[in-house]
């Protein structure tokens, strides 16, 4: 946090010295309560079953010509669980774009990929699984990047100066994907720690209705694997443990009207092994659903992943899984979403539904239920499946005029 | 360019054009001189304000930029969108084709991420508005074939009444009938024919303003759905030209920056 704090006052300088001339601040701030199922009764005991929460993200961006810098902070406040209170800076970055170059120095998050379940190629930031135990949601990570584009494609090279380690909720609290230990000091196969530098390089180009995106990562894996280690206190602990690794990934979208066909593959190299992943995906667009307004896409992926350990959500590694999402093209944007994976091997199922809609000018309800109704002890699901909830969420967005 | 791109296309189709008769041809050529007067504009921004009126008389509001870049082989558009909350920060951007085949990318702030969305969304509403995609893109010549019906008054003082068929098969439409003023070649009127054949929308064009000494642009489109009872009005300010846009701020690789 230290080095956070002295990025933030760099910024917060540059903010001021480029005389900003188009500049606003954005405010999002919510109020969230969840619901975590029965436990079984063999389940481990837990330390809360309801969990009211607020949140805040403030965003701030300030451009002048060539240059703009740009800044994302959030914070969680929980009613229990000493680690679900956190905050991170999801960005803080200088963007100098001099065509045909762009160079952007900061603490940025960048999304690798097209599927919707498995991420396979991502491999920049690490997860916030505190947010999120999915995966889905990404902490910042400090970063230079030059990007450079032209009819060609479009070139990045990331230089990646600090590694920053997975948070764990707490031993006792639901929704935890890590052994039932408590978690140690991390442990890095670099002897350089998390100030191991690492690279990645991302060529990406859109020709007709492909788009191709070819990446290589060279660093600190941001998927720990778990070391026990028992300390004085003779109290069992686990150490997450970050291998070095390379990747090297390939991700397609064919799109055709109404369809869309998607790949991604990556083969790394950790420890000494070469193991290979990929998922295969086809979507299907629909407009004007049953004479209504509404929008249905519908996904079904495929995943097959031999790394090890497994990238989250950690349990995807021989699964089919489908989802759709409705837009209801209506004046309150509302909006369903269902996902369902199953593992192809062990009888494992999991679900999500999310809905949202707009109630008022400023106002979003959120409603979410994360469900697992069939989970093999064989599989890595296992650790989450006491951890079924509904959360309902009402988000409030205060806005600066734009320029 | 594209009169060129047209003209192979109308010779490919030579036997079509053969028994053509004279009222297809007059109606071509509207069209074709329409969207000359346009040609050269270079780029253009402008901020939208939408309102979506409902059948009952309620009213929401949506706010967002456009940035419009004309290229040889058809326009590029950036729409980031300000308001409501919910969606700022959403960017959609569209690299329109002649052929009525358009690539798509959404940037959505809240997953930070970049997709490439299917193109039959066009026919989709834009924005839970009475719009469709289709109706905010670039009106390129070759996506339609056309027939001039008659010439009679319009709000734009004399028009050209012609009727177009789109071309493409994914098109929400079966025809429209559009009223051009025989002054300026400004559209004044647009009626859309759903796919059973039926009035579906009409909208009209207002308070025409004209830049550079060259481009008409109306500030006021009304969208009216004449089978819901709803309508849409989208409100033009701010126009700018020659901003010195270039292809790299209409990539897809750098849509997440679009602010």
């Amino acid at each position: 946090m230290a080095n956070d704090g002295r990025a933030l006052c760099l910024v917060a300088a540059m903010l001021f010295a480029t005389g900003a001339r188009a500049s606003h601040c954005d405010l999002t701030a919510g109020v969230e309560a969840r619901r975590y199922s029965d436990l079984e009764p063999d389940a481990p005991a837990r330390d809360y079953r309801t969990l009211a929460s607020v949140q805040g993200e403030l965003s701030c961006s300030r451009s002048h010509g060539s240059q703009s810098v740009s800044a994302k902070v959030f914070v969680r406040w929980a009613q229990h669980g000493s680690e679900r209170t956190h905050g991170d800076i999801r960005e803080l970055q200088w963007l100098w774009t001099h065509e045909p170059f762009q160079v952007r120095a900061g603490i940025d998050r960048v999304f690798w990929g097209v599927t919707e379940f498995a991420h396979i190629v991502d491999v920049i930031n690490q997860a916030d699984i505190v947010e999120d135990p999915f995966g889905e949601t990404k902490i910042g990570q400090p970063m230079l990047t030059v990007t450079t584009s032209g009819a060609w494609g479009s070139l990045s090279i990331y230089g990646l100066p600090r590694f920053r380690v997975r948070g764990f909720p707490g031993l006792g609290e639901p929704m935890r994907p890590a052994p039932p230990t408590g978690i140690g000091a991390a442990l890095f196969e670099s002897r350089a720690g998390r100030s191991h530098f690492d690279r990645a390089l991302r060529y990406s180009r859109s020709q007709g209705p492909l788009d191709i995106g070819l990446s290589y990562f060279e660093g600190t894996s941001r998927d720990p694997r778990f070391l026990i280690g028992v300390p004085a206190s003779g109290i069992p602990e686990s150490h997450p443990y970050y291998e070095l690794m390379s990747q090297a990934g390939v991700d397609l979208q064919l799109t055709l009207d109404e369809w869309a066909f998607k790949f991604e593959g990556a083969r790394r190299h950790a420890a000494k092994r070469t193991r290979d992943a990929y998922t295969v995906g086809i979507e299907y667009a629909m407009v004007g659903v049953l004479g209504t307004s509404a929008d249905l896409s519908t996904v079904l992926e495929y995943v097959r992943d031999h790394r090890d350990p497994l990238p989250l959500p950690g349990f995807l590694d021989d699964d089919l899984e489908f989802g759709f999402r409705i837009s209801g093209n209506d004046a309150r944007s509302s909006e369903l979403k269902l996902g369902v994976t199953s593992d192809r091997r062990r009888d494992s199922r999991a679900w999500s539904v999310e809905f949202g809609t707009r109630i008022a000018a400023h106002w979003r309800l959120y409603a979410q239920a994360r469900v697992f109704d069939k989970v093999s002890p064989r599989d890595p699901l296992t650790l989450l499946k006491n951890d079924s909830y509904l959360s309902l969420a009402l988000v409030r967005y205060f806005l600066s005029p734009s320029q | 360019m594209r009169s060129l791109y047209w003209l192979t296309l109308a010779l490919s189709a030579g036997a079509t054009l053969a028994s053509a008769d004279r009222s297809d041809l007059r109606g071509l050529e509207i069209a074709t001189q329409a969207d000359k007067r346009d040609e050269g504009f270079g780029d253009t921004t402008a901020t939208l304000t939408m309102t979506l009126y409902s059948s009952r008389g309620e009213t929401t509001q949506r706010r967002m930029r456009a940035r419009i870049l004309e290229t040889e082989s058809g326009d590029k558009r950036l729409i980031i969108f300000d308001e409501p909350g919910d969606v700022r920060g959403t960017a959609v951007l569209t690299h329109t084709h002649l052929d009525g085949s358009d690539d798509q990318w959404v940037y959505l702030p809240a997953l930070e991420r970049v997709k490439r969305i299917a193109t039959a969304g066009k026919t989709g509403p834009f924005m839970g508005s009475e719009f469709a995609y289709e109706d905010l893109t670039a009106q390129e010549v070759a996506r339609y074939t056309y027939r001039h019906l008659k010439d009679e008054p319009c709000s734009g003082g004399q028009c050209f009444v012609i009727e177009r068929h789109p071309v493409n098969e994914g098109s929400g439409y079966s025809r429209q009938t559009v009223w051009i003023d025989e002054a300026e070649f400004r559209v004044w009127r647009v009626e859309y024919f759903d796919r059973k054949g039926s009035l579906l929308k009409v909208l009209t064009f207002d308070d025409y303003q004209l830049f550079n000494e060259r481009y008409w642009r109306a500030r006021s489109m009304k969208m009216e759905n004449v089978q819901t009872g709803k309508h849409t009005v989208i409100e033009w300010s701010g126009y700018r030209f020659g901003n010195g846009l270039t292809d790299a701020a209409f990539d897809p690789a750098r849509l997440a920056d679009s602010r």
